[in-house]
């Protein structure tokens, strides 16, 4: 199940596409980074030539927070980082993506919102 | 009706800022020639400037109500940038929405002319009327802080820019003819980034000591002095041909402007390093963000609009009564 699942993903990667995946797998709180999920693990242990670029969006949850309807405007920002690849460990894979992942954040200073 | 309603002045003077960016554009390429010095900032700077004089000329060359939209999205994109620069409460999110409404509500008032709302509309209904909003959510934890800063951006980003956009409906008959907005409009905001321009370049080039180094390191007075004396004999010549003030008050307007603009600028300075930031955002390269290119227009627009109110008996379009 969990197979066929990525299948659709790999096809596309196999001919050349851009993937994007939003590994949290939905919008939890806003602004607050949850747990990943490992999907990204497995495609990246079937295809390690293709390069996982790590990218943090600041902003959206300010704006349209889960359970919303009314948008408030905002100005969002993307930080992209280093590509990393399959290191041989879905656990390790999984640690070094959130280190990634915490690295951009940081280099954002966003004020409180609470 | 394209651009027809423009005067020769307004029109040559649109030129001759084109002429300015062309000549600045020339200057910067000769100096990447035979300089060792980085300038790709200020290339980017005047690349900039390019696209928002076109931006800003094209509005104005188009109608008065392009014009006015113009300056409603200025004020969108400054309250913005201010409301996500600082600290608010996810409470408030319903707050924030009304204070944009505010927008398209102060823009109409000058579009329909109505100055009477134009000037209470945010001092006295929205002054009120946003902390019921905020009451009504119950949230009394941080409430002065987020009322108080909701308020002031509001004032600084919409009320305080708005008046440069009514001066584009005011009209006035000279014993030699009408003299109308655009015209003022033009001269307040040209003395306004002239000044900025100005300032900058005599602070670089004479520099001496610092006015207030603790909130904003790059003012000098020598930057100070010599864009007053600038903008001084910038607002005489100018103020002949697009306003109908004679030299006198063109000088004051001259002074009124450039210490009003440096006054606007090192208070978005001031929060700026109470935020702990260098630019308010990234929108426009070369000169950072919104708020730090219309930072002395905040100042200069409503101080200016007050004064030249004060002298003249100004109509506006659609009523022939004295406002």
């Amino acid at each position: 199940m969990h197979q066929d699942r990525l299948a659709g993903v790999g096809t596309a990667l196999e001919v050349g596409n851009i993937v994007i995946i939003f590994p949290e797998g939905s919008r939890g709180n806003p602004e607050q980074l949850s747990q990943f999920k490992s999907g990204v693990a497995h495609l990246a242990r079937r295809y390690p030539t293709v390069p996982v670029y790590p990218v943090f969006i600041h902003g959206l949850g300010k704006t349209l927070p889960k359970g919303e309807a009314l948008l408030v405007p905002f100005f969002c920002d993307i930080f992209v980082g280093e590509p990393l690849y399959w290191n041989g460990d879905k656990f390790r894979f999984m640690a070094e993506l959130s280190q990634r992942m915490n690295n951009l954040a940081a280099e954002g200073q966003f004020p409180a919102w609470q | 009706m394209m651009g027809l309603e423009l005067d020769p002045a307004v029109r040559w003077t649109l030129a001759g800022i084109f002429g300015l960016l062309i000549l600045a554009s020339i200057v910067v390429s000769l100096l990447n020639r035979s300089a060792e010095r980085d300038l790709s900032e200020l290339r980017q700077r005047i690349n900039t400037w390019w696209i928002m004089v076109s931006v800003f000329g094209l509005a104005m060359v188009l109608s008065r109500t392009f014009s006015l939209l113009f300056f409603g999205f200025v004020s969108f994109l400054a309250i913005k940038e201010y409301f996500s620069l600082i600290p608010t409460r996810r409470a408030d999110r319903r707050v924030l929405f009304w204070a944009y409404l505010a927008i398209p509500l102060q823009y109409y008032w000058v579009y329909a002319e109505w100055y009477g709302m134009f000037i209470i509309f945010i001092p006295v209904y929205c002054f009120l009327l946003l902390p019921v909003r905020m009451l009504l959510v119950g949230e009394t934890d941080g409430f002065l802080r987020a009322i108080g800063t909701l308020h002031w951006g509001l004032m600084t980003t919409v009320f305080s820019l708005s008046h440069a956009a009514f001066l584009l409906v005011l009209r006035h008959e000279t014993p030699n003819g009408i003299l109308a907005g655009p015209g003022l409009m033009l001269y307040l905001v040209i003395l306004t980034q002239l000044n900025d321009v100005a300032q900058y370049l005599w602070g670089k080039s004479i520099g001496c000591d610092k006015i207030i180094p603790k909130v904003s390191p790059n003012k000098t007075w020598g930057g100070f002095l010599g864009g007053i004396l600038t903008i001084l004999i910038l607002a005489i010549l100018l103020g002949t041909i697009l306003t109908p003030m004679n030299t006198w008050q063109s000088a004051l307007a001259g002074l009124i402007i450039s210490m009003g603009g440096f006054f606007g600028d090192i208070n978005i300075s001031a929060i700026k390093r109470d935020l702990g930031i260098k630019d308010t955002g990234t929108l426009l390269p070369g000169h950072g963000g919104i708020l730090d290119r219309v930072d002395s227009l905040t100042y200069t627009a409503p101080l200016f609009f007050h004064y030249i109110y004060y002298l003249f008996p100004w109509h506006t379009f659609g009523s022939h009564g004295i406002l």
